[in-house]
Formats: structure tokens, sequence, C-alpha cells
């Protein structure tokens, strides 16, 4: 009986290891508030110069706007911080004149409120352009490590150097020329750079409370924030809350916060589509599985809104590898390649499938409209025609005797697809059967850049609204996006010119041009489709749609 | 008995120290880093990110450093610099000054989340995981058990095939297919209990019952197999010699004696649950630990990597020692070697 | 000393912890003997298992003549396309025709995937994985697993210490981080053909990206064969006749091969059957966190977690696969369960 008695002091005690578990509600105040959902797992920072991907700019732009706001549906540049700006004759240097008198505040979470915050002598602390300098400064230094400072770095005067550890931050073309005049002065005079002045990492930072933190500043107890919205809570890898700031005076571009609370939470997006389906959440993205049957559903359907976006999607051709070294097997691959099925029968969300590698709503890229005839479309017979060129041209008798292709890409649902079916596609039209092979997405992000495989995936979403963020920061021979080594003098021609020129209608010219170049005659990229966004808004939500991937939660609103 | 468990404790220390090297070189060798992402920085910008977190070290230099930051212990006073540095799992405030403590056991920043330490993971993650563990081997034990049971009592019966079918059910059906069907169910036809979660116990309910539904099987079939292995004990025979009513019997001496087994195995499962569970935890978006297992290893998060893996360790080591011990301490006809 | 196992599966514990035989039982022998047999075979429900893996290992290998179609033949019109009695039996999966979102079209069984494909083919070629799968993972544990197992309990002292301890280092062994890490170097690097690596990465093409589930698997599985088989040893040396072949000058291989293995063998072989569900579910969970099988290449594990992304809009890609699954494991479980009451000899005579 002794094994008895020991048996049940064993249950006891690993029912006592049973922690407690106090349920936690979560108090809704009466105020207006909006659950919504962006991407999985947490996001890298909240800090402007430490953010990386769209998600964590959005957050950043609700707490902290910059000068300029890129507005999310028309794309359109309008002033945020910013309340007007001078430009100097030769176009080189921006004097912005501030919001005056815009407080720096902090949830209090134990008032509720949102306070302004005061600094040891009880003076209000407003944002000033000595924050802007600081911030900026911050940006480019080496030692804050600011993935986006190379964005930032050649439009502002001495930033490549300092950003490479050379030059001095004394140097750099930034000014506080009073608590409300900033000035910048960039090298050259280009014609998109109020777009660049207000890139997320461009933004002022609390130089105090960075002092008082350091790189724990961005938790809700210790940041200081001026935009629309205050932090009010980071559940980290979960959720963030935002409640409103009545402190932000609104202005042109991003004006004041039409709901008092917004939680993001950071979930898969199939479980978002239950948790909206069962009422729990305002505003989720749809994901493109279920995209057949909300279309069909009464009240998804009416809940359902697809917005094109500014992305591109796009496979590329490694021309330092055979055959894709041959410029006829490589336009032979992409003419074989049947879009509009692509779309219509897989990616299924209403893309537009893309003739050429920039959206045509991105600044200056060529229209559909304008351009009838440019770029590549699914043609199976030019594909013939181009793969007998091609084995020609490398003395081969059949298709059978080019070497074996491998397409190797980052294993996530969507590319699977997209890859499973070009290899279909290739077969039918040209009878090659290329290999698949699934690497872990960081495996293969980080063998790009290394050493692309023969057919690689060259997808990509804007930094800022102008054509020369697709064509020249990504294609040209030098650029660290061009994976595939395509080195055409003649392209980094036109885009060098493109960049410079004041004249749209002349770069916009150029650009289609470039585009050619690159699509057909040189089919160093095989466009695929321009995405869309879809999401679910529940009918008691207005709201704007953004088409950057940058959402405007301030603009959104509860109907009560 | 005492030099026993010395002994097991010191080669835990061994073993632990083995799976940090070997988790260690081997997260460097794999290839990509914390930085490598879909949109590729520049180069310098890398670099400058490995020099603000020593990446450029020498890697003996850096697991050195990392090993230090979590052993040794370390006094600090004065007002302190918040920072993700002096971010400690332990501080115990000194006696013999206002601002003076002793901090221990630091693991470090995370690298894809900038502002948060490994330190966090262990304080918020980790107790929402257990809590998931604990409840889910309960629920496990009280479907798993009872069938077990009933399928002993009544061997080759059609309550021994249903309940091992039941049981078995549980674990045949992918977590990834039950657990979407209880929340459309549950939470969108019915609307009874909440989708997604963790906190209020109605968000408790639908996770817990996939997590033991689909263990149960494991505790069903032992209990049964236990069982039928005790009624046929000579003590039990003895019993039913006795003129003992059959009930009695059964409840008394059958059912205690084979539950050693059972718990025996209870408790390395408590440790795997309790460390977290990826599939449940992201389907049922419950902020818990198990995620970070995957997560951190496809993000090359390397301090996310070597803290997870390093508690995961503890808890397996610390569930093997104990299985041991208990194990002898009930039953007295096994030798501690 | 105790026995219990832990399938070692750090982060998804599909069916962990399974401790199905008792040491202290070891001295009254429990053989796979023809006695077992006939028990086993009066098992109703185990020989219903063993017919059912028997026919699916037919089905697989003979997959090309059951198979409808190829596995990777797609027809990008008929995505998700559905075959007419599927819409009576999920009623939310209404056809077009009737204001629904759902293509009818009757060449296909069990419907169409995403791409097109038949799903029923898929089905088919997809239990060529679960079922190497399914007999691999026990290979690979028996044989590592006793060959640790055997040693540490058969040499004692030290040697037994150091592979326990091992075997401790391997429960916390970050498995995941060496997949990737092997499946960088033989997807991606390729090695040349020819040496070893380079065999290796063929063989690796030619399983369609198995290899490496087979390694996992690998990695994961034995510690508690080994664990299991060292007691078994422990307790079957001591017994007289090892004492006797000993003291007749007897080699120790000898002895390890005629007196030890078979009469430790049978318990093994039990446990193995019992643990080959969560070999299989383990294919499904590597292909949940996206290091399964090569595309096109059909497994179960692969389309369940990849049906159950959509799971209230196309049901059918996640539960037909899920079902075959559900089979094979159903099976394998009560083969498992049947085995051991056949072995255990406290059952002798029961019926």
């Amino acid at each position: 009986m002794k094994t008895v008695r020991r048996l049940t002091v064993l249950v006891l005690v690993m029912v006592l290891v049973l922690p407690t578990f106090a349920g936690v509600t979560s108090a809704q105040g009466d105020g207006k508030s909006l659950v919504t959902a962006y991407g999985v797992g947490d996001p890298h920072s909240i800090d402007p110069q430490l953010g990386i991907d769209q998600r964590d700019m959005t957050l950043i732009t609700q707490l902290f706007p910059g000068l300029t706001w890129q507005n999310e549906e028309s794309r359109d540049v309008e002033l945020a911080m910013a309340s007007s700006y001078d430009v100097s004759e030769d176009g080189k240097t921006y004097t912005f004149h501030l919001l005056e008198q815009v407080p720096w505040v902090r949830y209090n979470a134990d008032s509720g409120e949102v306070e302004a915050l005061t600094d040891d002598s009880g003076a209000p602390r407003y944002v000033t352009a000595a924050d802007f300098v600081f911030g900026w400064t911050r940006a480019l230094d080496p030692v804050t490590a600011a993935p986006g400072a190379y964005m930032m770095a050649p439009y502002i005067t001495g930033a490549a150097e300092f950003n490479a550890g050379e030059g001095s931050a004394d140097a750099l073309g930034l000014k506080a020329v009073d608590d409300y005049t900033f000035e910048v002065t960039a090298p050259e005079a280009v014609g998109y750079v109020l777009g660049i002045y207000g890139l997320g990492t461009a933004r002022p930072v609390p130089a105090w409370a960075i002092e008082e933190s350091g790189d724990v500043w961005t938790e809700p107890e210790n940041i200081a924030t001026y935009g629309p919205f205050a932090l009010k809570e980071w559940s980290h890898d979960e959720s963030i809350t935002f409640v409103k700031n009545p402190f932000w005076p609104g202005s042109e571009g991003i004006g004041q916060a039409n709901v008092d609370e917004l939680t993001i939470r950071f979930m898969d997006e199939s479980v978002q589509l239950r948790e909206f389906e069962a009422g729990g959440m305002d505003v989720i993205y749809a994901p493109a599985t279920d995209l057949d049957r909300i279309r069909a559903d009464s009240t998804l359907s009416s809940e359902l809104s697809i917005v094109p976006d500014l992305c591109s999607q796009a496979w590329g051709f490694n021309t330092e590898k055979p055959p894709f070294d041959n410029v006829h097997i490589r336009r032979a691959f992409s003419y074989a390649v049947d879009r509009q099925s692509l779309i219509d029968f897989v990616t299924k969300g209403g893309e537009i499938p893309a003739r050429w590698f920039t959206p045509p709503s991105i600044s200056l890229a060529p229209t559909l409209e304008d351009n009838p005839d440019l770029g590549i479309a699914f043609d199976p017979e030019m594909a013939q025609q181009e793969l007998a060129l091609g084995l020609a041209d490398l003395g081969l008798e059949s298709a059978d005797d080019l070497p074996a292709i491998t397409v190797v890409f980052g294993n996530t649902e969507l590319l699977s697809a997209t890859a499973q079916a070009l290899q279909v596609m290739w077969e039918e039209a040209l009878g090659i059967r290329v290999e698949l092979s699934a690497l872990d997405t960081t495996t293969y992000w980080s063998t790009l850049e290394e050493d692309a495989g023969q057919i690689y995936r060259a997808g990509w979403c804007p930094d800022y609204n102008d054509a020369n963020n697709y064509l020249r920061d990504v294609m040209r021979s030098d650029s660290l996006y061009n994976y595939g080594h395509w080195n055409s003098p003649e392209f980094d021609q036109i885009v060098d010119e493109a960049r410079l020129l004041t004249d749209p209608e002349q770069r916009r010219e150029l650009y289609a041009q470039a585009e050619q170049l690159m699509v057909v005659d040189e089919a160093a990229l095989m466009p695929l489709y321009w995405p869309i966004t879809a999401m679910l808004t529940q009918p008691d939500v207005t709201r704007t749609y953004a088409t950057t991937h940058i959402e405007a939660y301030w603009k959104w609103d509860l109907n009560q | 008995m005492s030099e026993f468990i010395t002994r097991r404790v010191l080669w835990m220390v061994f073993v632990l120290f083995v799976v940090t090297v070997i988790t260690f070189i081997l997260m460097h060798a794999v290839p990509g880093g914390p930085f490598s992402t879909e949109k590729a920085l520049p180069e310098s910008t890398i670099e400058q990110l490995n020099e603000k977190y020593n990446l450029d070290d020498p890697l003996v230099m850096q697991y050195v450093e990392y090993m230090k930051d979590i052993l040794i212990p370390v006094v600090m006073t004065g007002q302190q610099q918040k920072s993700l540095d002096h971010e400690y799992l332990i501080n115990i405030s000194l006696p013999f000054d206002d601002n003076a403590t002793l901090r221990w056991v630091n693991f470090g920043p995370s690298y894809k989340s900038v502002s948060r330490p490994v330190n966090d993971i262990f304080r918020e993650n980790l107790p929402i995981s257990a809590q998931l563990g604990v409840l889910g081997v309960l629920i496990a034990a009280c479907i798993g058990i009872p069938l077990g049971v009933i399928a002993g009592l009544k061997r080759n019966t059609v309550y021994d095939y249903a309940g091992m079918g039941i049981a078995v059910l549980g674990v045949s059906v992918p977590v990834i297919i039950m657990a979407p069907v209880l929340q459309y169910v549950f939470g969108v036809l019915l609307g009874w209990l909440p989708v997604t979660g963790w906190g209020e116990p109605k968000q408790m309910i639908l996770p817990t019952f996939a997590l033991g539904f689909s263990q149960s099987a494991v505790l069903a079939r032992l209990t049964r197999a236990s069982m039928l292995q005790v009624m046929h004990e000579d003590y039990i025979r003895t019993a039913r010699a006795k003129g003992l009513r059959e009930r009695r019997v059964v409840v008394v001496h059958v059912l205690k004696n084979s539950m050693i087994p059972v718990i025996t195995v209870i408790g390395p499962m408590l440790a795997y649950l309790m460390a977290g569970t990826f599939v449940v935890e992201t389907i049922f978006a419950i902020p818990g630990m198990g995620k970070f297992f995957v997560t951190s290893i496809t993000g090359r998060d390397y301090p996310v990597i070597m803290g997870t893996i390093l508690v995961m360790a503890i808890f397996l080591v610390l569930a093997n020692v104990i299985v041991d011990v208990v194990y002898a301490w009930i039953d007295p006809r096994i030798r501690f070697t | 000393m105790a026995t219990t196992q832990v399938q070692g599966q750090p982060m998804e514990p599909v069916a962990a912890p399974d401790n199905v035989v008792q040491l202290r039982d070891c001295e009254q022998g429990r053989s796979l003997t023809a006695d077992a047999l006939r028990r086993l075979v009066r098992n109703r429900a185990a020989v219903l298992g063993a017919i059912i893996i028997v026919l699916n290992v037919f089905v697989a290998i003979f997959a090309p003549f059951f198979a409808p179609k190829g596995y990777d033949e797609a027809s990008f019109r008929d995505n998700n396309a559905v075959h007419s009695w599927m819409t009576h039996v999920f009623p939310n999966m209404k056809p077009v025709s009737e204001g629904g979102y759902v293509t009818v079209n009757d060449d296909y069984l069990l419907g169409a995937d995403a791409l097109g494909r038949d799903l029923l083919s898929r089905i088919i070629y997809g239990a060529r994985v679960s079922l190497a799968v399914a007999f691999i993972g026990p290979a690979i544990s028996l044989s590592l697993g006793l060959l640790v197992g055997v040693t540490a309990g058969y040499m004692g002292g030290k040697v037994d210490n150091l592979l326990m301890r091992l075997v401790d280092i391997m429960y916390a062994f970050p498995t995941y981080l060496l997949i990737i890490l092997l499946m960088a170097f033989f997807r991606f690097a390729k090695p040349e053909s020819g040496t070893f690596a380079g065999a290796l990465s063929d063989l690796d093409a030619a399983l369609g990206g198995m290899f490496f589930i087979f390694i996992g698997i690998g990695l994961t599985s034995w510690m508690g064969t080994a664990r299991l088989s060292r007691g078994l040893v422990l307790c079957v040396r001591e017994m007289t006749y090892v004492e006797a072949a000993r003291a007749t000058g007897a080699r120790t291989g000898w002895i390890i091969v005629h007196h030890i293995l078979p009469n430790i063998i049978g318990p093994l072989v039990v446990t193995e059957t019992l643990n080959i569900p969560s070999y299989i579910s383990y294919e499904a969970f590597l292909s949940f966190i996206g290091l399964g099988v090569n595309p096109p290449r059909p497994s179960w594990g692969g389309m369940i977690s990849e049906g159950a992304q959509k799971i209230q809009t196309y049901p059918f890609q996640a539960i037909f696969p899920a079902l075959a699954l559900f089979m094979v494991m159903f099976a394998f479980n009560f083969l498992g369960d049947g085995l051991r009451d056949a072995v255990d000899p406290r059952l002798r005579g029961v019926e």
C-alpha cells in the first residue's frame, strides 16, 4: 500500500502544479474601437530608424508622421508634418516649415489618458526641426545600422560618406534653421525627392527619450510619439494597440484619428478569416485561397475590396548560367507563360497580367492605354520560334540537349503554386521539364545575393512612388537586386539619364524604352502579374483602401 | 540515492553544455542570417548590423560572450540605464546599497523584434505555453485514462474497440484539421466560443481540447496495456481468491497499480507540451512559446534559437531525471545504477 | 532504472511518450513466436489493420495502375473542381449553376486540387511518401537505437554512461536546423555527381525530397529505442543462459546475436509499430512548416496542410487526404496493439 500512498502524493503534486489562471478581461471603453490584422509574427521595430518592411512603416507612420505622406489611394505626395516648403532655385535645397507646437505624447496606463510630455522644468516638449536633424542623422549614422539608410543617403549631401563611416555628421546637408524650419540639401536635383523625404526612416525621434531608455525606448512605458495615434500596448508577437492622440492637430495629409482605439493583431490569414466571420475583427486581409467562396457569398462579397497595389510579381533569369545566358532561350521561357491563366486559375485575385515590370500605377511608368504594344505576353508560337533560334545558337538538336534546369524557390504557398504552374506551362509550350526545388525562405533569400539559381523570383514592392525605384534601383547592372547579373550598358544609360531629367513626359518615354529593352529585347526578367490587395471590411467600418500597403488608420471610422 | 541524483545533475549540466555548443555551431552553419530578408539589405548595412550585435567576432568569442551573459551573475550599482544589456531574468536587491542589485541570466536581445529581450519570451510566452500544456495534459488524462480503463476491463469487446477507436481518432486526425474545424463549428457557426486568443477561460476550451484529444491516445493505450498486465499479476489473483468483490479489486488494486507507468509517461509529456506546441498556438493565435521553436529558426534569430532550445533541453533532461527518480521511488524493485 | 520512452519530437509532440513495455517483464521473455502469431491472427482488429496496410502498400507500389491520372497532370481550368456527389456531402460547396462557387466536373472522382490535378491520383501517389516514412522510420530507429542501446547495455560502465548521455543530448538536438542546413546543401548547392554528397543529392532528387524527412525522423526517433533496448539488455544479460554462454567462452558478438537479440526484439517491434503513426504525422508537420517533399510530388502531409488553409472553402482537399492518413494511422495503431497483446506472456490463454 506504500506504493499507492506515494502515487496519491504524486497526483496531488501534479494537480498543484496547475497554474492558477486569472481571467483577464480587456475592458472596452465607450469609445469607438477597431480590430484589424496585419501580417504574422512580431514587427521588427516601431523605431522609425530601425523599421524594415511596409508593416513596420505603417505602424511608424501612425506614431511618427513624416514631412510628407504619400496618399494611400491617390499615391500623391501630401504634406504631413510640413505645413509648407520652399525649393531653392537649383532644386537641391528644400526648406520645410513644420507644424508648430505639436507635443510629444505618451499613453499613461494608470490614468488611461494620452499625456503631453514636459521637460524637467515643466515646459512642454514640442516636435522641432532639431528632432528632425537628430532623427535623420541617427538614420544615417552607421552605428544605428538603419536598414533604410541606403535609400535616403543619395538624396542628402554628405550622407553617403557619413553612412559609410567616412564623413562626419556636421557635414550632412541637414539644418534646423529655427524651431520649426528644417532645411535639407541634396547633391542633385531629382523630381521625386519629396517622396524620399517622407520615407519611414526619415522621421524625427525624441533624443531625450532615447537617451533615457536606450534600445527599449519603443516600449509603451518609455516611448514618446506625436502622430494621430499613441501607443497603448504592445503584446509582442500578438498585437499592438493604439489610442487616439488628441494633441495631434491634423494636417493636409494626416488628419486626426477618427477612432479612439485600434488594435492590430498578428496572425495567420486563414485564421483571420474565421475570426472575421465570427465577428471578432473589423478589417482583415482576405486569403487568396478563400476568394472563390468569398465572392460567391452574399454577405462576404459585399465586404470584399480588391485594389491593385504597387507591387510587381516577376521571375528573373540568371544571365550568367546556361542555358539562360542565351537571350532566345530567355525569351522562349517568357513567351511560354500564360499570365492570364495564372491569374484566372491559380492566384485568382483578379490581378493584372504584367507586360512589363513596373506597375502602370507607379509614377511615370508606362501605362497600358498609351503603350498597347509594349512588353511581352503569352505567345506559344513565338516561344517555339525563340526556342528554335536558341537551340540553333547553341548548336543543339533538341530541347532535350539543354542543360538541366532547376527552379529554386522559397517555400511559401504562393510561390510553390506559381512554380508548379510555370513548370506545367513550360512543359506544354516548350516541351521542357524543369525541376523544382523548394528551400526554406531565409536560405533562399540568402542564396539570391551570392548565387541566384537559373531562374529566380524577382518580385518588388516600391520604396517610393517613381519608376526609378523599379528600374534603376532594381535592374541597373550594379544594383544589389539585379540577382541575375544582367549587364546592359544601354539600359544603365537610359535609366541614369531618366533619373535626372525634369520633364516628366521625357522620363516616361525613357522608362518605356527601358522596359522594352529589359523584358523583350534582352528578356532579363519575366514579368508575371501586378498583384492586388484583397481585404474584408465589416459594413459598419468606413475606411480608405491603401494601394501602397501602408494603411492610413487615422482615416478609418466606425459608424455607430 | 543522493549520490545518484548528484551524478545525474552533473551529467545534466554536461548535456546542456553540449546541446548549446551543437546548436550554436549548427545555427551559424545554416545559410542566411538574421538580416537576410526578402528584400535584401545592402552589404554595408549588414556589416553595420553585424557589428552592432557583435556577429563579426570569431564564433568562439561569440559563444563565450553569450554563455557569460547567461551564467555569470553581475552586481550593478547606481542608477541603471534602461537597456537590453541590463535585462536579466533574476534581479535580487542587495541590502548594502539602495540601488545595488544582483543580476543573473541574460539571454540577449531578439534580432527580429529589436526592442525585445529573449527573457521576455520566457516571462510572457512560456507561462502561456505552460498553461496550455498543463491543461492539455489534464484533458488528455481525462479522456485517455477512462477510455483505457474501459478498454482494459472489457478486452476484445465492443467497448474495447470503441474506446480505443475514439482515442486513436484523436491521434489520427491531424491538429491542422481538427483545430480549424473546431473553430468553425464552435466559433463561426454556433458562436459559442471565441475563435482565437488566450487569457479568458472561454478562449482556453478549444485549444486545450484540440491538444488534449490528440494526446489522449497515448494515455489510453498505455492505461489499457497496463491494466491488462496488472490484472494478471499474482497479487490480483490472490485478492480475487480471497473473495474480494470484483469492484473493489478493480478500484483498489488494478487501477492504482496500473497508473504507475501512466504517470511516468505524463512527466515527459508535460515537458514537451509545456514548452509549447507550434500548430495549436499558430491556429488559435495563442502567444505561447511554441511558435518560436520554428519561427526563430526560419528567421535565424540566433539568441531566440539558443534560448528556446536551451529551455527545451532543460525541460527534457529534468523530466528524464525526475522520471528515473520517481520511477525508482514508486517501484522499489528498481535499483539506482 | 526506467525505460520510459519519449518520442523525440521536441517541437511537435504528435503522439509523444509511449511506454508500452515495462522492463520488469523482461525475465518472462516476450518474443515473436509462432504462438504469438497465432494469437495475433485471432485478434480481429489487428488483422483488419494488417490487411489495410498491405492493401495500401500494394496501391502505393502500383500507383500508376491505380491512379486515374498522373500526380502532376494539371488542367488549370479544373482547379478546385468537384465531382457532383461531393456537392451533396459538403453542403457549403454549392455549384456555380446554383449560385455557388464550385465547378463540377465528374472526371474527378474525389475532385481536383488548386492546380486542377486529380485529387484521388495525388492521394494514391501520396501514399508512397507516408508509407515510406512508416517503414523507414522504424528501420532507422531500430538500427540506430539497437546499436546504441545494446552496446550501452551490454558493455555497461563508462560506455553505457556516455552513450546514454548522447541519447539525452539528441533529445534536445535542434533537428530543424540540421534539416534546413542539409536541404540548403543538397538541394541548392547541388554537389558534384559521383561523390558521396552527390549521390545523396541525387537520391534526394529521385525521392522527390523525401530524404530530409527520413533524416529528420532518424534524428528524432532512435533515442527511445536505444533507452528501451538498453533496459532490456540489462536484464537479459543476467539471465542464466547468457551467463552460461559466457562461461563457455562464447564470443560477445555471438552471444548478442544468438541470445540477446532474439529475447529483446519482440517488445521493440511492438513499440516501433505503435510509434509509426507519430512518424507519419511528423511528415505532415514538416510539410506544415515548409520542410516537406519537393513539389509537385504529393504527400498526404503536404496535401493536408495545404488543404487546411482553405478548409472552409474547399474542405475536400484537406479531408480526403486526412481520411487516407486516418485509415493508415488507425490500421497501424490496431496492429501495434494487437502485436503487443500477442507477445504479452501474461495474456496467454486468456481467451
